[in-house]
């Protein structure tokens, strides 16, 4: 695996001491060109349009070191998951691009074309946006709804990571991120854009932040923004935004154990304040705990993060605590977000309300202590009645 | 306050027209275009992102004009149109049509729930205007000053490209927007339709990330066509 933690080079790099290769994009976005290291496979060298900034440097060597300091199972995530890049690269003193790992070949597959034939391709998060007939056509496996469910949730581990280390990555949308059939996993690309803190509002068609102005500067709020649509995208193959969050209540009214995952969405999605929404980690636990019934392992519900805590120790969940309910696989079957999902049944009518249906809460002692009231109660009536009658 | 809705940004969408000269002296290019329109519509069938946002329209035009590809959701497509080349080279009766089809296109685009961007039209021919009966002609212009009046509001933006008996000064009278014409290098060769349709598909990719239309300014193995340019 080339990951991070593998990483043959040092921080900063020249870059007449790379032998490159072909390119494999260019003049896409932010850069210039992206082309491989044939001196070292399975890594890439991303060429920026123009030279970094003084500020630009200083991020990009804080972003280059901070895994060092993450905890042993976030770099691994690191590792697994995103192109995170591992070095600065200079030309004639100026910074000219970044040293990052490529996408694993688990994130390729073979798609079919017009004509019948296969083309060898990295599949963009694009592609599972989309329903089982449009998957059908080309050649990519059925998946199940907990197959996207556990795609998902490798998105919202990436997302939650970048918000837990104080990154902002902002750049969520259906081509930076790729997802492998085999692994059901997504790999992040781009990491290299995150900034320590808020950066500039980026324009991306169709996933701007409705609460958040252009061109202003945007906080994690945008990000949680961003990762629940395109979740929500992916979870129901619904594209529009107009409708994507009726398919998200309804597919949960079919799915119950997505229902977590549903609320978080709506809530994040209809948020009258962008402060109102809550943390990615809570987004990514909801969504492990569709996948195996348990949250995160080590994973706070709610980050508390500030002087004095330097990290946080898993503790098992207790005996007929939520958390020990049964694994998902074995509720019964899901649908899965198709042209044929079932809607509701003939009669029913879909309720607009964004509120889903909460857990009703262990309610033994309170009903003892009604009973108990009651017969007080009546006893005191009783006593009344023979008081006035005598 | 009340809670925002997701909807509140609808999508844009860029109405896009590919106007593919197939008269007889495309003949011999006809295997090539076939299979970059493939290549085309792979492009955009793996990409869903692209075209969510360029809808795509094509338009073969030779003695008469047709609409090869009407403006449908890429993905209910089920078959590719082949097409094949023969007749003069009428663009009259092309720019008749688009008009036509951009007048049908924009409300049903708006009515399924987009914001509707100017549409563009990339126009792609080897040779000169010419009258049905193949006499080269400047009748063309009537049409065009119709299709691109400023004071009809679907007016598309129209990018020509050239190659064979294409000449400079017609890309040029074509292009809506100065010195976005290209005509390619000692007339071009069968790789020309290829670097168009690379082009293109540049052009959507990077227009659909930008949300709204980005224009190339070089394409490799062209030139760019403008009054600006003297030398």
């Amino acid at each position: 695996m080339t990951g991070w933690s593998e990483g043959p080079f040092a921080r900063v790099e020249r870059l007449t001491d790379l032998r490159l290769g072909k390119s494999i994009s260019e003049n896409n976005g932010q850069c210039r060109r992206v082309c491989v290291v044939d001196s070292h496979p399975g890594w890439l060298f991303k060429e920026y349009h123009s030279n970094a900034s003084d500020a630009d440097v200083l991020r990009l060597d804080k972003l280059t070191e901070r895994p060092v300091t993450l905890r042993p199972a976030d770099r691994e995530l690191v590792d697994r998951n995103m192109s995170w890049p591992v070095s600065r690269v200079t030309r004639d003193s100026h910074t000219v691009g970044v040293l990052m790992p490529a996408a694993p070949d688990t994130f390729t597959t073979n798609l079919r074309t017009v004509n019948g034939r296969t083309r060898n391709a990295q599949l963009p998060i694009d592609l599972l946006a989309i329903d089982d007939d449009r998957m059908n056509r080309l050649g990519l496996p059925h998946l199940s709804l907990i197959d996207r469910v556990t795609v998902c949730s490798s998105i919202a581990s990436v997302a939650a990571l970048f918000e837990r280390a104080g990154l902002v990555y902002l750049d969520w949308s259906y081509a930076n991120a790729f997802w492998s059939t085999s692994e059901l996993a997504a790999y992040v690309i781009d990491v290299d854009g995150c900034s320590f803190g808020p950066r500039l509002q980026m324009e991306t068609n169709d996933w701007a932040d409705p609460l958040v102005p252009r061109h202003s500067m945007a906080s994690n709020a945008v990000d949680r923004y961003r990762v629940a649509l395109l979740v929500a995208r992916c979870l129901t193959a619904e594209r529009d935004r107009g409708t994507v969050l009726a398919a998200v209540e309804n597919l949960a009214r079919c799915a119950p154990m997505i229902r977590g995952v549903a609320e978080h969405v709506v809530h994040v999605l209809t948020a009258s304040t962008a402060a109102a929404r809550p943390p990615l980690v809570e987004l990514a636990a909801a969504l492990t705990y569709a996948v195996t019934g348990a949250p995160e392992p080590g994973e706070p519900r709610t980050i508390r993060s500030g002087p004095g805590i330097k990290g946080w120790t898993p503790v098992k969940p207790r005996p007929g605590h939520p958390q020990t309910r049964p694994i998902l696989h074995q509720y019964p079957t899901a649908p899965t977000p198709s042209m044929s999902t079932p809607g509701p049944p003939p009669g029913v009518t879909v309720p607009t309300a964004v509120t889903l249906p909460t857990p009703t809460p262990d309610t033994g002692a309170a009903h003892t202590a009604a009973v108990l009231a009651g017969w007080l109660l009546l006893a005191g009536l009783l006593f009344l009645i023979f008081t006035v009658l005598a | 306050m009340n809670a925002p809705s997701p909807n509140h940004t609808r999508m844009n969408c860029l109405p896009t027209y590919i106007l593919i000269d197939t008269s007889s002296s495309m003949k011999s290019s006809e295997g090539i275009l076939n299979e970059t329109l493939e290549y085309l519509y792979d492009e955009l069938i793996m990409s869903p992102r692209i075209s969510d946002f360029a809808h795509i329209s094509i338009i073969s035009f030779n003695t008469d004009t047709h609409v090869v590809l009407e403006m449908a959701d890429i993905q209910q497509i089920t078959a590719l149109p082949q097409l094949e080349c023969s007749g003069v080279t009428n663009f009259t009766r092309a720019f008749q049509v688009l008009h036509q089809r951009i007048d049908h296109d924009v409300p049903m685009l708006n009515a399924a729930g987009r914001e509707v961007l100017r549409p563009v039209a990339f126009l792609l021919t080897d040779g000169q205007p010419t009258d049905e009966e193949g006499r080269v002609t400047q009748a063309w212009r009537d049409e065009y000053g119709r299709l691109t009046d400023k004071g009809w509001r679907r007016r598309p933006n129209v990018v020509p490209f050239g190659f064979g008996g294409a000449t400079a000064d017609v890309l040029h009278d074509m292009a809506t927007i100065n010195g976005v014409a290209f005509l390619a290098k000692d007339n071009g060769n069968s790789d020309s339709l290829r670097k168009i349709f690379a082009t293109l598909l540049n052009t959507l990719v990077t227009s659909a990330q930008e949300n709204e239309l980005r224009l190339p300014t070089e394409v490799d193995g062209f030139i760019r066509v403008s009054r600006d340019i003297i030398e």
